[in-house]
């Protein structure tokens, strides 16, 4: 179990570093936003990158 | 299929994580009017404790409160002297007297928002929604006090307790969460016992005591450029103003107009103005004159000059038509040309050179132009206007002065910024900014916009704050303002004046725009050398700030109250949203691209 973990976790930065670009336009915009439309992208950016890495495994299925 | 059925429930875990914060709200709140027959009615707020599986439970609980809608965390509070019990319905109780210390007539709609506060971790939950209740209109609500006066201050903080102030009220214990009082209660009443409840209420703390103002400077004597002596203070000497009054007293004496240079130079001297119209008459006749002259170097051109004059000197000026440009036949002779250039004929050679050379002059039409723009400097044009209409001059010299003399504010030189500084100087020597009316508020700015924010920079600190003020002032009281002095606010801080509701409205909720509004001018002056910096600058800069110093909660810290798909970014000014667009837009074309550059290269 530890060890699946690992090799998740492993994974998972793997995936945010192949992500960095992308991370880093979504920060600026959501720096750049105000009000709701800040609140609603930095949300959705978080559970966008959350789900993203919980799905490793499956979507390289 | 059990590796996909995992992934589905890996998703469940994050609310179930979130669940619990630092410190919870409550999790429950029940509103009731308590009517006892021997005692004055009262408002009842029960409050249910979490589970107190947090890290910082709750040791008191701010209820927030207001008789309209639209209470926050700025309204008036009071704080409880409970705090957190496991799953517990604890009250807190308004009495009459209570809520007449802040309305003066109790009567309506009552609402609150309650906050769980751990003032020891210093942690506090997020403010609830909001939540209301009918005061009954009936007495002893209903009653007037003659000698009443609403706080002026409202409990901004309660993490900063000053005063605690302590009522006794009698309550029953059997009392029952009913807004009625039934006969059976009465029964009951018989058996109360006295209890009493103490009531923790935090006020604002003091604002602290301005220093001591500095003493005043030792006064200097200075000579005049008259020969006079004038007592001027040392930093009067330094920023120039011996310089200007000299200039001033210069110009009185030259042109009657008590003002310096640099507003000699802008036109502000009528004196002058007027002086100058009648040379700038003479220069055209002389113009005239001179192009006469040309008829012994242009012998071809003697049949179209005479045409030319009387009709700029009768005729009404009329638009330039391309019929007006006059094409002016000149003889050179080859060989002068050759003379004077020195052509060495081994390396270029001229093969079909005629021998005449045709130049076509196109007539300068500054002249014309000027005639179009300023008709009152025509001499009969000038006559009969007279006659016609005393209004109608005045408007046109004002309209000539604006055309001659107003420059963009990019255009001004260092000269003219440092005499609109002192200008906005001299109006809020004495402003006290909180006292300020519209009018004077919307008059700085006025002056401000004259020279540009960004030039504010010449002026001292304390004028760049009292103009920060100014500007935090005008957008606090922006519901007063005309719809002419929202322009001038908007043309203060470089956005859409739509915009300007927006930011005010944006500012009492989010503290980053309040903040961008708040040193909005002291940023503006330190990117003096940034084109087109604006509020949303500011905003994103201070983000960015927020960002560095807090990363994770820049992203966590949400509140979605109020937000619906219908109305995301309906909140962001159209510079912020101009500003969004300029990086998403980017970002989302370079990752398009990366992801068709991954996709091609696999292919291959």
């Amino acid at each position: 179990m530890i060890k699946k973990l690992w090799t998740w976790f492993v994974a998972a930065i793997k995936e945010t570093l192949n992500l960095s670009w992308t991370l880093v336009g979504l920060v600026i915009a959501t720096l750049t936003l105000t009000g709701s439309a800040q609140q609603v992208t930095g949300l959705a950016t978080i559970i966008t990158l959350a789900v993203w890495l919980l799905t490793i495994s499956f979507r390289k299925e | 299929m059990l590796r996909k059925f995992l992934a589905v429930l890996l998703l469940i875990p994050l609310p179930v994580l979130a669940d619990h914060v630092p410190t919870q709200e409550p999790y429950g709140y029940e509103e009731n009017i308590v009517t006892p027959t021997d005692a004055d009615p009262y408002l009842e707020i029960k409050i249910l404790s979490s589970d107190g599986f947090e890290d910082s439970p709750p040791n008191k609980y701010t209820i927030f409160f207001a008789m309209a809608t639209g209470v926050d965390a700025s309204s008036y509070c009071v704080s409880t002297d409970f705090g957190h019990t496991n799953n517990t319905w604890n009250t807190y109780n308004f009495t009459l007297a209570s809520l007449r210390t802040y309305f003066e007539l109790p009567v309506g709609t009552f609402y609150y928002r309650v906050r769980s506060d751990n003032d020891t971790d210093n942690s506090y939950s997020t403010i609830s929604a909001e939540r209301s209740i009918a005061l009954p209109d009936q007495t002893p609500f209903n009653e007037t006090q003659t000698d009443w006066s609403a706080p002026t201050t409202t409990c901004v903080d309660t993490s900063t307790t000053t005063t605690t102030t302590s009522s006794t009220t009698t309550v029953p214990d059997t009392t029952t969460t009913s807004s009625t009082t039934s006969s059976t209660t009465t029964t009951s009443s018989t058996t109360t016992t006295t209890s009493t409840t103490t009531t923790t209420t935090t006020l604002p703390p003091k604002p602290p005591e301005p220093p001591p103002p500095p003493p005043e400077p030792e006064k200097v004597e200075v000579v005049m450029d008259d020969g006079s002596k004038a007592e001027y203070k040392p930093y009067e000497v330094e920023d120039g103003t011996v310089d200007r009054d000299n200039q001033r007293k210069a110009n009185e004496e030259k042109y009657g107009c008590y003002m310096t240079d640099a507003q000699i130079e802008r036109g502000d001297c009528d004196t002058l103005f007027k002086q100058e119209e009648e040379t700038k008459e003479e220069v055209i006749i002389i113009e005239d004159e001179e192009q006469t002259d040309t008829k012994e170097e242009l012998p071809d051109d003697d049949v179209v000059v005479p045409e030319l004059e009387p009709e700029d000197e009768v005729k009404e000026p009329e638009p330039i038509k391309e019929e007006d440009i006059v094409e002016e036949e000149v003889k050179i002779d080859v060989k002068e040309l050759e003379e004077e250039f020195k052509f060495e004929e081994e390396e270029i050679i001229f093969e079909d050179i005629p021998e005449e050379i045709i130049i076509v002059i196109e007539e300068e039409v500054i002249e014309d132009e000027l005639d179009k723009e300023i008709p009152g400097d025509d001499i009969i044009r000038k006559e009969t206007i007279q006659e016609e209409d005393v209004k109608d001059q005045v408007v046109q010299e004002v309209e000539v002065k604006d055309t001659l003399f107003k420059q963009p504010v990019d255009e001004l030189t260092e000269e003219e910024v440092a005499v609109e500084v002192a200008e906005v100087e001299e109006i809020i020597e004495d402003i006290v900014v909180q006292e300020a009316t519209t009018e004077e508020v919307i008059e700085i700015i006025e002056e401000v916009n004259d020279i540009g924010v960004q030039n504010l920079d010449q002026a001292t600190e304390e004028v760049q704050e009292i103009v920060q003020e100014v500007v935090k002032e005008a957008i606090e009281n922006v519901e007063d303002l005309t719809v002419e002095q929202v322009a001038v606010v908007a043309e203060v801080l470089q956005v859409e004046e739509e915009d300007v509701e927006i930011i005010a409205e944006a500012a009492k909720k989010d503290e980053v725009i309040a903040e961008a509004v708040e040193e909005y001018v002291e940023r503006a002056v330190e990117n003096a050398d940034v084109e087109d910096y604006n509020l949303a600058d500011v905003v994103t800069e201070i983000q960015y700030e927020a960002f560095l110093e807090n990363p994770i909660e820049t992203f966590v810290d949400l509140d979605f109250e109020g937000i619906t798909i219908g109305n995301i970014g309906d909140d962001m000014t159209q510079t912020q949203k101009e500003k969004a667009q300029e990086v998403v837009v980017p970002v989302i074309l370079t990752r398009i691209a990366t992801m068709a550059a991954f996709v091609f290269r696999r292919s291959l």
